[in-house]
Formats: C-alpha cells, sequence, structure tokens
C-alpha cells in the first residue's frame, strides 16, 4: 500500500511490483498455454449429430444461425429400401403414387424420386430445397429402413464454437467430431459392428 | 470414455464425446463411467442384436446393372486453412506492434483494421475468435472430455502474448469486433468518470460468467451473445442482431462500447498490457505537456499528469485507505454471497440442471403438459438417477463457482476503489496501459513528431490542434507545441 | 469513489465528504447484495414449456395421429388379459394347441398355459425365426437357415440341413410332406421335403412365365401361410399386399392396398405377420402403424383386433426400445384355439388376448 508523498522510493516500489507481476502474468500465460497444449488435439473439431440419437424435434431447422439450416437430410442408399411407396416421400394419405405436389410429403419438395427398375426406386435430397425439418426423416424411421437422417453439412456450416442447434438439442444427439472424420455415416456406425463386414456384400448385390 | 482418441470410436456405447456432462474428480469419473457403460452396454446389447438383424439385409437385388449412389461429405475447413489463420493473426498481430509502436500511424492502423474486419469478420466469419477462444480453453481445463484443438489456443495466447510485450495490439487493428466499432466512432462523448468505472465491473462480471459457465458445461455464454457475428454471416437471429445494431447506434457517441463495458477478453488483454514491455506512447520523446493530445482519445484513455497540482492531506489518504482496507473484506464477502445466491439461477442454464428440475416439476404438477426435452429424456431411457447427479454436480459447482466468482468481483471491486482513491505522481501525459486499445489516434496530436519531421505546418493534426488553442490563448502553435501554454 | 476531478483537486476540507462517500459505497454494497437477493425472487422459475427454439409450422410436423385411433365399431375384438413372459428379446409367438402358448426368445423357447403360467422352458441353439406346431407332439422350430423338429418334451426328433448361403428364414408353413419356408435373405419361398429337409425347390425371383411379380423383401419380414383351400399365402411385404401361389409357385392372385387407412398395409414391409383361422380368414399383424386386423380369405377387410394405441400401451418405452433400430419388430400374432387372438408385445415382454366380441 504505497502513500502518496515519498516520491522515488513510491515509484520504484511500484516499479518493482510491476515487474514482478508482469512476470506472474508471463508466467501464468504460460502455465495456461502449457495446461492446454498438453492436453490439445491436433486436429480441429466441427459439429455433428449422432443420426442413433437424433429424435427428430425440428429444431435443426429453427435453430440454425445459417438459414436454411446447415444440417441436412441425407440418404443412406445402402440401408434405403428403394420402396415403390417411400414414406418419406408420399403423404400419410396420398392420393396416388405419383410426383404430383400433392402426393409429396417434403414441404419444401426437396426429394427427388427416380424410377431404377420395377419395383425399385431412388430417392435423392436436394439439398438446396432441404431445411432439415427432419420430417422425412421421421416418416422414414417409423415406417421405413430409416436410411433418411440427418446430417451437419460442412459446406454450409459454419462451425460456431457455440452451436446454437446443440444448444437446444433435447436428444443429446450433437456430438464434436475431429474434422478429419466429419460426419457420422449411418451404414458406417451402426452399433452392429458387423454391418461393416456386411458392406461389400451390400455394395455387390447378387444378381 | 476419457480419451479424446475416442471420439472416432461412434458406437452408441460411447458416444456422445464431448456434451458429456460428467466433471467429477477422475475417481468419481472413473466409477461413474464405469457404472454408466455397464449401464449402457446391458440395455444396449439386447437392441444392438435385434438392430443387427434388422440391418443385414442386402439392398434390393437390382436386376439393371444399377449402382448404388456414394452419400456425398462436404469437407470442413481443411486443416491447412486453419493454420492459414493462425499465420494471417500472427502476421496482422507483428505489424500492428509494429505500426504502433515504431511507425506511429493512425492511417496504418486503421488500413490494418479495415482488412482484419474483412478477413477475420466477413471471410472468416468471427468463429473462433480470441475472445471465444477463452471459453474453449476453460472447457478442455475443467473437462478432460474436451481438448481444445492447437489452432484454437494459438488464437488464445498469441494476442495475449503480444499484449505482454505491446501492449493491446490485437484491439487497435486485428480483432473483427474492435474493428466493426472503430468505424463508426462519428461523435465520441466523455463518459463520467465514476460511470466509466462501474461499467468497467462488467467485463470482469462477464469473464467470471463465461468461465464458470464453460466450466460446468453449461455453454459458451460470450458466443451466443456475441452482437456483431450476426452482422459478418450477414444472417442471423432477430434479437441478436437488434443487439449488434445497438451497439453500433451507441457505439457512434460511445467509442468502442463492447470493447470497454463487456468484452471479457479485454480483462485478459489489460492484465497483460499493463506489464507491456514496449508500449504505445503518445509522445515519441519527451513530453512537454502542451495537452494537444489531451482529447484525442475517444476511449479517454490518456491519463493527465497531476504533478504540480495540489495534493490532498496524507493523513486524510491513509485514513480512507485504512477503511477501505476494513471494508474490502465485507465487499468480497458481500460478492460471494450474491454470487451464491445467483448459482441457483444460473445453473438453470445448464441443460441437466433444466431438464432434472422440468421433470421434478412434472412429477409433482401431473397436469403440466409434458415438455419435449423431458419426453425426449424419458423415450432415451437414460436412468434418472444419473440426471439427477449430473444436475446436483452442476449445482454444486455452480455454488462454488459463484462464491469465488462473487468474491473475486468484490475484490475487483475494491481494488479499484483503492486504484482510484490513491494518487499517483504522474509527470506526463501517459496512455492508461492497462486499457488503451494502441489506436495510435493520441500520436498524430503530438507535435514532437512532427516538429521533428519538420511537417509542423498546417494541414497536420497537431499544427491544426495546436492552432486552435493558440487562438484562444493569443499565442502561436509553435509556442503551444512547446508546452508554453497559459 | 473518487472521480478524477477528485484525484487532482482533493484536499483537505475534502475529508468529511469522504466520510460520506464510504457511508455511501457501503449503502451501494448493500444495495447491491440486496439486489442480487431481490433477482433470486424475481427470476421466473423454470417452465417446462420446451426451450426458447422457434416452432415448425404444421407443414413441416409428421402426424399420423388420424391414423391411430381406431374406430369402435370397427374393433371386432377386445383386450382379455395379458401375461409377462419374461422372455427377453422374444420374437415369436405360436399357440400350439395341447400344450399352450409358445413365446421364442434369443436362446429358449417357453410355453406357458392359457393363464400364463410357465410350463416349459427348452433351450434353442440359436435365435428362433419361425415357429410350427406340426401336431400334438411335434414343433418345428426355423433358425437362420435351417431347423429342427421337436417332440412334446423338448427333445430333437430331426435336424434340417444348411438351407443354402444367404438363408434367412422368416416363416413357415407345412402342407402334406412339403415345408414352405419364407426366406427373405434369398427373397424366395423354399420348398422342402419333409423327411429329408432336402430344399426341392425354390421361387420367388422376378419370373414372367408363371407369372411371378418377384418377391420385394426390403426388411426381413416375409409371412407365410396356408389356409385349408390348400394354396400359398405370402406377404409380398415391400409390395405391401398378400399373394396367392399354387403349391408349386405359380402366381394366381393378390389382394392388399397400399395405404394408412385401416383397410391398407402401410409403412416398409407389411403384413409383417399373418396367421389364418380355420375359416382362411387372415389376422394380420403390421408393423410401424403397428394394428392387428381382420381379412376374409379373398382380402375384404373385415375389422380390427386391435389398432395403433391399443397395441402399444406405452410409446416412449416402444420407441426407446428401437431408438437406434430401424423397424419396431412388431407383434406377433396367434390364434387360440378358443378363437381368442393372441399377440405378442416385444417391448413390454408380455402375451395379450384379445377376445372376439360377442355380437349385441
Amino acid at each position: 500500500m504505497p502513500a502518496p508523498g515519498s516520491k522515488i522510493n513510491t515509484l520504484n516500489r511500484f516499479e518493482f511490483i510491476r515487474q514482478g507481476l508482469g512476470r506472474v502474468a508471463a508466467f501464468g500465460l504460460g502455465v495456461v498455454g502449457g495446461v492446454t497444449a498438453f492436453g490439445a488435439r491436433k486436429k480441429n473439431t466441427v459439429w455433428q449429430i449422432d443420426p442413433m440419437k437424433c429424435t427428430q424435434c425440428g429444431h435443426c431447422a429453427t435453430a440454425c444461425v445459417v438459414t436454411p439450416s446447415a444440417v441436412k437430410c441425407v440418404q443412406s442408399y445402402p440401408i434405403c429400401g428403394y420402396c415403390r411407396l417411400c414414406f418419406g416421400y408420399f403423404q400419410p394419405n396420398a392420393p396416388e403414387l405419383t410426383s404430383a405436389a400433392e402426393n409429396q410429403l417434403c414441404p419444401t419438395g426437396a426429394i427427388e424420386r427416380k424410377f431404377v427398375e420395377d419395383p425399385y426406386w431412388e430417392y435423392n435430397i436436394k439439398e438446396d430445397l432441404c431445411i432439415g425439418c427432419s420430417k422425412c426423416v421421421k416418416a422414414c424411421e417409423m415406417f421405413g429402413n430409416a436410411s433418411f437422417y440427418l446430417q451437419v453439412r460442412h459446406d454450409r456450416c459454419v462451425n460456431c464454437n457455440d452451436c446454437s442447434i446443440a444448444r437446444q438439442c433435447p436428444s443429446d444427439a450433437w456430438v464434436r467430431l475431429p474434422a478429419s472424420e466429419a460426419y457420422l455415416l449411418k451404414h458406417m456406425l451402426h452399433p452392429a459392428t458387423q454391418l461393416k463386414m456386411e458392406l461389400p456384400q451390400w455394395t455387390t448385390p447378387k444378381t | 470414455m476419457d480419451h479424446p482418441e475416442n471420439l472416432g470410436c461412434l458406437c452408441c456405447a460411447s458416444s456422445g464425446p464431448e456434451r458429456l456432462r460428467t466433471m467429477a474428480p477422475a475417481w468419481r469419473r472413473c466409477l461413474f463411467a464405469l457404472i454408466l457403460l455397464s449401464m449402457l452396454i446391458g440395455f444396449l446389447i439386447p437392441v444392438a442384436n435385434l438392430a443387427a438383424d434388422e440391418m443385414r439385409f442386402p439392398a434390393p437385388n437390382f436386376t439393371s446393372g444399377y449402382k448404388l449412389p456414394e452419400t456425398t461429405i462436404p469437407e470442413p475447413t481443411s486443416e491447412a486453412r486453419q493454420w492459414i489463420d493462425v499465420g494471417v493473426l500472427l502476421a496482422t498481430l507483428s505489424l500492428a506492434s509494429w505500426l504502433a509502436i515504431k511507425k506511429r500511424t493512425r492511417k496504418g492502423i486503421f488500413a490494418l483494421m479495415v482488412f482484419s474486419l474483412l478477413y477475420f469478420g466477413f471471410y472468416k466469419q468471427g468463429c473462433v475468435c480470441p475472445i471465444g477462444s477463452i471459453q474453449n480453453v476453460t472447457l478442455s481445463l475443467f473437462n478432460s472430455n474436451y481438448a481444445v484443438p492447437i489452432t484454437v489456443l494459438l488464437f488464445f495466447i498469441l494476442p495475449l502474448a503480444f499484449a505482454l510485450f505491446f501492449g493491446r495490439v490485437f484491439c487497435s487493428s486485428v480483432c473483427a469486433l474492435g474493428a466493426i466499432q472503430d468505424l463508426v466512432i462519428l461523435k465520441p462523448i466523455t463518459l463520467p468518470r465514476k460511470l466509466t468505472i462501474g461499467l468497467s465491473m462488467i467485463p470482469y462480471a462477464y469473464l467470471g460468467v463465461a468461465i464458470l459457465f464453460a466450466a460446468t458445461n453449461t455453454g459458451f455464454v460470450i458466443c451466443r451473445y456475441d452482437p456483431f457475428i450476426g452482422f459478418f454471416r450477414l444472417d442471423g437471429n432477430a434479437p441478436y442482431l437488434y443487439l449488434g445494431a445497438g451497439f453500433l447506434l451507441s457505439g457512434i457517441f460511445i467509442a468502442r462500447p463492447y470493447c470497454r463495458f463487456f468484452c471479457p477478453y479485454g480483462v485478459l488483454l489489460g492484465w497483460m498490457s499493463q506489464f507491456a514491455r514496449w508500449h504505445l506512447t503518445i509522445t515519441p520523446t519527451e513530453c512537454v505537456n502542451c495537452r494537444l493530445c489531451e482529447k484525442s482519445c475517444p476511449f479517454d484513455y490518456v491519463e493527465k499528469p497531476n504533478l504540480g497540482l495540489a495534493r490532498e492531506n496524507r493523513a486524510v489518504g491513509t485514513q480512507r485507505l485504512g477503511y477501505l482496507f476494513c471494508v474490502l473484506p465485507l465487499v468480497i464477502i458481500l460478492g460471494g454471497w450474491v454470487g451464491h445466491r445467483l448459482s441457483v439461477p444460473m445453473s438453470r442454464y445448464n441443460h441437466s440442471v433444466m431438464l432434472a428440475e422440468n421433470l421434478l416439476m412434472e412429477k409433482s404438477n401431473p397436469d403440466l403438459k409434458p415438455s419435449l426435452e423431458t419426453t425426449t429424456f424419458r423415450t432415451q431411457g437414460t436412468p434418472e438417477a444419473k440426471l439427477m447427479a449430473e444436475a446436483q454436480l452442476v449445482r454444486s459447482r455452480m455454488n462454488a463457482g459463484g462464491w469465488l466468482l462473487g468474491g473475486l468481483l468484490g475484490l475487483v471491486f475494491g481494488v479499484k476503489l483503492i486504484g482510484v482513491s490513491v494518487s499517483r505522481t504522474q509527470k506526463d501525459y501517459e496512455v492508461d496501459k492497462t486499457h488503451c486499445f494502441s489506436c495510435a489516434r493520441c500520436c498524430p496530436y503530438c507535435p514532437s513528431d512532427a516538429i521533428h519531421k519538420g511537417n509542423f505546418v498546417p494541414g497536420n493534426p497537431a499544427y491544426d490542434a495546436a492552432l486552435t488553442v493558440a487562438k484562444q490563448e493569443g499565442t502561436t502553435p509553435e509556442a503551444v507545441a512547446k508546452g508554453k501554454r497559459a | 469513489m473518487a472521480t478524477g476531478k477528485g484525484k487532482i483537486d482533493m484536499n483537505e476540507e475534502k475529508t468529511g465528504q469522504w466520510q460520506r462517500r464510504g457511508f455511501l459505497g457501503g449503502a451501494l454494497v448493500a444495495a447491491g447484495a440486496a439486489a442480487g437477493w431481490v433477482m433470486t425472487r424475481l427470476l421466473p422459475p423454470p417452465t417446462p414449456a420446451s426451450g426458447n427454439a422457434a416452432k415448425l409450422d404444421d407443414r413441416f410436423v409428421y402426424d399420423i395421429s388420424e391414423f391411430e385411433e381406431t374406430a369402435a365399431n370397427l374393433l371386432l375384438f377386445e383386450p382379455a388379459g395379458e401375461f409377462a413372459t419374461g422372455v427377453d428379446q422374444a420374437k415369436r409367438l405360436v399357440f400350439w394347441s395341447g400344450q399352450g402358448i409358445v413365446v421364442s426368445g434369443e436362446k429358449s423357447m417357453v410355453i406357458f398355459s392359457a393363464e400364463g403360467a410357465r410350463l416349459k422352458e427348452w433351450p434353442l441353439e440359436a435365435p428362433t425365426h419361425c415357429i410350427l406346431p406340426l401336431g400334438k407332439e411335434s414343433i418345428l422350430v426355423g433358425y437362420s437357415d435351417r431347423y429342427v423338429i421337436l417332440d412334446g418334451s423338448g427333445r430333437e426328433q430331426f435336424k434340417s440341413p444348411n438351407l443354402g448361403r444367404r438363408t434367412y428364414l422368416t416363416s413357415v408353413a407345412a402342407h402334406e410332406d412339403r415345408l414352405f419356408f419364407a426366406d427373405a435373405g434369398n427373397r424366395e419361398v423354399l420348398i422342402c421335403d419333409r423327411k429329408s429337409g432336402d430344399v426341392l425347390e425354390r421361387f420367388g425371383k422376378k419370373d414372367a412365365d408363371r407369372g411371378n411379380p418377384g418377391f420385394n423383401i426390403p426388411s426381413p419380414y416375409f409371412a407365410i401361410g396356408i389356409p385349408p383351400d390348400g394354396r400359398l399365402r405370402v406377404a409380398n411385404t415391400g409390395l405391401l399386399r398378400v399373394e396367392t401361389y399354387t403349391l408349386d409357385g405359380r402366381f394366381v392372385s393378390s389382394w392388399g392396398e397400399p395405404g394408412m387407412k385401416i383397410d391398407r398395409f402401410c409403412g416398409c414391409c407389411n403384413p409383417a405377420y399373418f396367421t389364418l383361422t380355420p375359416a382362411g380368414d387372415f389376422i394380420t399383424s403390421e408393423k410401424g402403424l403397428a394394428r392387428i386386423n381382420v381379412y376374409g380369405a379373398d382380402g375384404k377387410f373385415k375389422g380390427a383386433v386391435a389398432g395403433p394405441n391399443g397395441l402399444v400401451t406405452d410409446k416412449e418405452l416402444a420407441k426407446r426400445a428401437c431408438t437406434d433400430c430401424t423397424v419396431g419388430a412388431g407383434f406377433d400374432v396367434t390364434l387360440a384355439d378358443n378363437g381368442d387372438v393372441l399377440t405378442l408385445d416385444p417391448y413390454r415382454k408380455i402375451v395379450r388376448r384379445f377376445h372376439p366380441k360377442t355380437v349385441s
């Protein structure tokens, strides 16, 4: 507690304390840096949705800071049943199974239906139109093979430090992943690891 | 479950890598993890097997030679790009230091500031910035499930390290948030000192809350309430855009309001900057007390000399200091108590606590409509006891943190009071090294540069300022510049 | 709190002012504390209302609640009790005349009395895929790619050879000396010799000559049955219909329309299960939108046994049980000898009984 008055002494004492504190500050900075660097991961992280935990609450469409949301529906082709009556594509009470707008479930018309061969149809997501509302995901999970699921698309995600969707996710489905493994692709991560072994079978179907 | 390497292991039993809210001491966490794991396994295995059956089904037997398309996976920003950003940060910091300390050029600083605004603000769109990185570093210190990426760590450390040697050059022309506010300083006003002292407590509180929230895995408040990120992205939720607009509008008159009265990183930078070895100075040579720089700082960070002014009686000062030191512990305890009282409402920002409270409320009041969160929780079948334990843990941590944070704020407040009540001898016009943003606005007002270079002529800011004073006082600008004033 | 001016101008006369200031400072701190306390009181208590996320409007919400309620006049049956099986991963249920109610799980097969008393438990070597009583003293148990025949005391009477690569049996029917297996793995019906277990013939691929449309089986639900008319009924679940074949595998006809309405089949792969009444009526069980309905031998909708809201009594549990599997396991269905419909709830691990409503 320096008292005003004895000018030279005060100055010296101040200088002394100041230098000492300066060193303490430098040291503190070093400690924090060192401790965190010790545990630091080399890789950067990105946000992703664990499709096994997602409950399709719809927050992904509304909470994202990017408009429309950086979360989109993706199609896992190896899981898809290629159904003629796709519940992710058609309204529950669709008058007929055609691509007419009144038959489509997707409110933004973001699903494309392509004929492959009888009786199989391919379904693709048009990402420019998809807003990530997960309506089709819910329907596909309820009635289909659950090949539709939500993923953060990293060409759109701005990777907020505090992801505003993650904050509101009721299912605890948001995770940070190393940027080098930025996706949780359903056909790759199913708890039944057998699936991985089965993969060749998927890709080269018996004819 | 405790190793960041496990991030890659994505089967259900070990997923949820970083939103895990277990923050107990190591042994407790291990035990907890073990119990949790066994519960998870016990529950998941049957489902997994069932699922295996469901999933084992091959794709349709296409006969037309149809090939399954690949699900596209656009890559995130590459690692190299992150390092480029670190490089740009380092380069801009170095350049800013050179411009502020060697070149003392406001124009140069301004140009660099515009570049930073464009690059870090509009091009990089803000994340991760050094301000927000406080939380990443905190989280990694308190939660072993989270390890801070090295580039983010560098974003945190570099500006602080530069501040320790060169002052807050980061604020001057590297920080995009500072830059956008600096651009709108049009009619800066001087705020009453009492008000600025009061307001300057906010960053400490903000920093404390940010650290507390990050440490308890409650959220990243700094990022959540970042007022300018919406502008940088030209997109965002309305309330935050209004907040940013409010800051920019008030920033026309109150220079850099976020930097001065909110920025939590500024607190850390200030701690470093006050010890800066080489800091921007108003005058490159010796101050002649010409007072021309007095009004040059829109932030009021130019400190006036008090040499030769009437000073208070020493005994009075000592007595007051004695009072203050007596009051200090009281202020600390009171602060701690307020923090403790606030810890319960603060803890409600934590997902687990909120969920636990909602569950209990719904239990005690069956008429309530179950919320999405509680319904989801029940559907997922996590044991309720686990959630309650987690919520309790967050509560107790928030409570401890509340005492600590409140106490520290009390201490800071007390120290500030002591600081302003103690007058130190000051001979020259100097910048407030703790707070000065090193924007170099004051530099052109110091005539010694201009005189030295021989351009103390009309058009030079120092000359013009001196001329105005000279006209009022009936003397010459040269005389004013030499400190010979009435 | 001294001001900048105070710092410079302060002199002895201002002592009194400083004492006052000290007092003021103390008062300020006290006021702050009081404010803190008030804030803890005033801050709103947490509301159970869902977060602060904006709500999606109805267009974006998947709502099928209108299909989950079954009109009372369509219900031909009423619940008549239930009993707990205690069998984990119970998948198949069958009524074994003369023995009891058979529930098979992962590694065992349990026989219950009509009242739900546990009579026998026989260990099995693999998860059961299908069961078919072949008489009072003989029962066929199908595994993934082979089957065994057990006698009334659980002893193995016969063990079949492996039925082929990628075979994944889901259902079985018997007619005279032939066994008919639905093989979802190859999407074919295997016709086996009852004595030797050898596969004599298989059909199910698209075949223009025989008029076969081909089986489209996106998930392992592929039911088969032979009513008294001696023709094979196969649930072509991907096409959401039941097809009739001759015993040598020629397509005859089909019935069933895709759709969510009660008289249609909806979802992927329905009807997931069906059982036949002595009169040849179908009792179908659908997964996804779980419902058990009665169709006439000609495929005409007759009424419902139970609808989604009647079957899935614990939605959260059902959802949890298949949070990460793709489709619900569905409710296997069988017919007791007194005309009651029995169904297996794999989530709650119970067997439920539905009794025909008495016509008033």
